[in-house]
């Protein structure tokens, strides 16, 4: 009895301690942890005071390359298009659809919100995104992506409870996939590793099969529901259905001329098979779809060393232009 | 799992509480299923090593101990040392001696029946397995010499291997030391709980706030040192000092805080080693548990300090540099073992130094001292012999030699040359600056006071005299440092890929 009495109080004040202690992190240091994580928490809420819609994405939202004129970006040209509406954006480099999905989460029932769009980035459904390397960068920012309060936040980030792994045993996983993952496709477009390694007998040049394979590594995987994006898009879709907001996933242009010359129509084959699992799918859910798959020609894209959805201020007028038309139409129907 | 992980934190309370609740007949059951998880947590497949390693060590104790003739003693033994040191060459060591990963890839692409033997070694090092294979050594060697009675029992022989608040970074535990304490009848006792809580609390604040904020730091320039200025070269190395002492200690600290909370009371493995005024003093305050080991089962067998100089000098030399094998397999480790190595030997030959304990003279001898173990730990952090050269060459502003770069890349077979290191000299380079933030240097200022504070007793005796407010308010203090500033980004304990 003693003794519970001696830990009960030690637990109260200990309770007490955090509480304090909670306010003053949350006062005092949290605002310097919010610029040193780059969090989009206040872009969410400059944006959802500001806006009626929402526009997540990743770097290709706002990356331009130095020759641009105008540097604006897919969400401020979008802005400009539809001017009945208010266009924010909450981008930032490198994340997908596990982090838009916590950010959306945090939206509070009461907004203005007339629509959220939300980048889908094909790539970022291939296991060399998933098991990226930012990928504990990312969910270590993501940690403050959650109601509760900051300080738990913080020392659950100290403890590293976020879905983090040693940077060997994620080059070991993507190895994995990459050598036993079916591909609907006949020796030697097999298996991902198969078809990468089949680009040395395709290419002399060095730099060209690296490139090739490249490609291969971010394109050549198959979509199904059990991919982790597919459950992050489908858990954004039942949010939205329950938050009664209008949703639009706009899937990104790539660079399907480089595809085919690189490595072959077989590779672009399963790019829009894929794609169009993901149209089909998300369609069904309600979803207004905006497919820029092979919309973007090779000129646009400015990265010529890896594949990326970086366009020039063309392609990212392409985007924002079937976005506006899609909500026009949509608008139209209503 | 990590003792400084979400996973432990739950974990730790579940297996305590059952621990008291449970008769003390079961208790080494709960125990043994509990370092089971422990170990699994990490990676399933490598629990069979531990398994492995017990059964082994378990029948040879029992065959040693059965056996009148000593001849075949000797072969139970060899069989034990065999298989413990095989295994323990086979997955840290193989590659280091036999050549790098791709031998072996090459090898599997002709014989492709045998990839999934091979890709075993590309999960890595199972953790701990220096650790866990130095105890039961240990453990044969004890009860060859009868230093130790063999245990009849499997399960709770399991027990003293597999111990999780020891298992994966020591101290590495005797037998006749942790047995005993394992299966006493321990009572619910408050103090346990005072002075376990007190050391892991000390234990979490400088692993997480200390070692993991200096950790970035130390990598970034560690991993490109030609980015970085001389001082910036110079501050790394002083961060990596502390680094590996809070995190080493912090881990230990924990190790030992978690057995207490069960009464089991594990060998102190530090001692304030940076207080130290000699290499040998160091290595009395260092990693105690692993250079007591090298003392008792190397050192003393080869004939310690009752040989001649020459035999003398030579075990010296076999002692550390098998201590720096034993940290992992390169060379880098060798010489970081060969340095320690010959500054004994160095020490013991100045003897003027010997002979004034005035003040002025210890505190040359520690700055020698402190300086010397600095440096050493270029070549124990540094990925390769090449990368310690470039280290050393912006240390003390010396042109890095491209030739002498890539022989030593060559000779050590070094991992692939970075391309950015390719160039050496080159006005071009970027060069970066070290952040060191305020609050990083408020905590590591704090960290000293502390340590300073405790240099020669630890946290739970030293704050257990103070009164209640005094003791609330570090624990306040330590509290919130461990909430508020502990290193964010992922990092491994050191410790744990040895």
């Amino acid at each position: 009895m003693k003794l519970i009495k001696y830990i009960s109080l030690r637990l109260a004040l200990l309770f007490i301690l955090f509480l304090g202690f909670n306010a003053i992190y949350s006062r005092y240091i949290f605002p310097m942890d919010e610029k040193t994580n780059g969090l989009l928490t206040p872009k969410l809420k400059n944006g959802l005071h500001s806006s009626d819609i929402l526009f997540f994405s990743a770097s290709p939202n706002s990356a331009y390359p130095p020759s641009d004129m105008d540097h604006r970006s897919m969400s401020e040209i979008l802005d400009n298009l539809l001017p009945n509406h208010q266009v924010t954006s909450v981008d930032t480099g490198a994340i997908h659809a596990g982090i838009f999905k916590l950010l959306i989460e945090q939206i509070p029932k009461e907004n203005n919100l007339n629509y959220i769009i939300v980048n889908m980035n094909y790539r970022s459904f291939g296991i060399g995104w998933i098991e990226s390397n930012l990928e504990n960068v990312i969910e270590k920012q993501a940690v403050f992506y959650k109601n509760r309060p900051l300080l738990l936040s913080r020392f659950l980030q100290g403890l590293n409870a976020y879905p983090c792994k040693p940077q060997n045993e994620r080059e070991y996983i993507i190895k994995q996939h990459w050598k036993n993952d079916l591909l609907p496709f006949n020796p030697p477009h097999q298996f991902s590793l198969q078809w990468q390694e089949s680009m040395e007998n395709e290419w002399t040049d060095t730099n060209q099969i690296k490139l090739a394979q490249y490609y291969i590594q971010n394109y050549a995987f198959v979509i199904n529901e059990n991919n982790q994006r597919v459950k992050d898009f489908d858990a954004i879709v039942k949010w939205a259905k329950t938050h009664q907001i209008p949703l639009v996933f706009n899937i990104l242009g790539e660079n399907i001329e480089q595809s085919k010359t690189l490595v072959g129509a077989d590779l672009v084959k399963l790019m829009n098979q894929n794609k169009a699992f993901l149209m089909d799918r998300y369609q069904k859910m309600g979803v207004i779809m905006v497919d820029n798959m092979n919309q973007i020609p090779d000129s646009c894209f400015y990265e010529r060393f890896w594949p990326t959805e970086h366009y020039d201020f063309t392609g990212r007028s392409i985007v924002a232009n079937a976005i506006a038309k899609e909500i026009i139409t949509f608008e139209k129907n209503q | 799992m990590l003792f400084d992980s979400l996973e432990f934190l739950l974990f730790l309370p579940l297996v305590i509480g059952l621990y008291y609740l449970l008769p003390h007949t079961w208790r080494w059951l709960l125990l043994l299923i509990a370092s089971y998880v422990f170990y699994a947590a990490w990676k399933i497949e490598f629990l069979g090593l531990i398994i492995f390693s017990t059964l082994v060590d378990y029948t040879v104790a029992l065959q040693i101990e059965k056996s009148q003739s000593k001849v075949l003693k000797k072969r139970w033994l060899s069989l034990s040392l065999i298989s413990n040191f095989g295994l323990l060459f086979l997955f840290k060591y193989f590659n280091f001696f036999v050549g790098s990963r791709n031998y072996f890839r090459d090898f599997t692409l002709s014989h492709p029946t045998l990839d999934s033997f091979s890709s075993i070694f590309e999960w890595g090092i199972p953790v701990g397995i220096s650790f866990y294979t130095f105890q039961t050594v240990s453990y044969t060697l004890d009860v060859y010499h009868q230093k130790a009675k063999a245990e009849k029992h499997l399960g709770k022989f399991a027990l003293f291997v597999s111990y999780f608040p020891q298992l994966v970074a020591g101290p590495i535990e005797r037998f006749s030391h942790l047995q005993p304490q394992i299966f006493k009848k321990h009572p619910l006792k408050l103090e346990n709980f005072q002075k376990g809580g007190r050391l892991i609390l000390y234990g979490l604040f400088i692993k997480m706030v200390i070692a993991d904020n200096l950790a970035p730091l130390v990598d970034a320039v560690f991993s490109n040192p030609l980015a970085y200025s001389s001082s910036d070269n110079w501050w790394s190395v002083l961060f990596f000092s502390i680094q590996i002492y809070a995190d080493f200690n912090g881990y230990s600290l924990i190790a030992i805080g978690v057995a207490q909370l069960m009464g089991v009371e594990l060998m102190d493995n530090f001692k304030g080693p940076y207080y130290s005024t000699s290499i040998k003093e160091f290595w009395s305050r260092w990693h105690i548990s692993l250079s007591t080991w090298f003392r008792d089962y190397l050192y003393i067998p080869l004939g310690g300090n009752r040989v001649n100089t020459q035999r003398w000098m030579a075990n010296i030399l076999i002692v550390f540099i098998l201590s720096g094998i034993w940290h992992g397999a390169n060379v880098t480790f060798i010489v970081w073992g060969l340095i320690h190595g010959l500054t004994q030997l160095a020490e013991h030959y100045i003897k003027p130094f010997k002979r004034f304990q005035n003040t002025f003279i210890q505190l040359i001898r520690w700055g020698i001292t402190t300086g010397i173990i600095g440096l050493a730990w270029v070549f124990f952090r540094a990925q390769s012999v090449a990368e310690a050269y470039l280290t050393f060459n912006q240390l003390f502003s010396l042109q890095a030699n491209s030739s002498i770069y890539l022989k030593l890349n060559h000779w050590f077979k070094s991992y692939p040359i970075p391309e950015h290191l390719i160039q050496l000299n080159n006005p071009n380079i970027k060069v970066e600056q070290l952040d060191i933030s305020f609050i990083t240097f408020t905590l590591i200022s704090l960290a000293f006071i502390f340590d300073f504070w405790l240099r020669n007793s630890r946290f739970d005796t030293k704050i257990n005299d103070k009164p209640f407010w005094i003791r609330w308010s570090i624990y306040g203090l330590l509290i919130f440092c461990i909430m508020a500033f502990s290193g964010p980004d992922f990092y491994q304990f050191i410790y744990f890929q040895f």
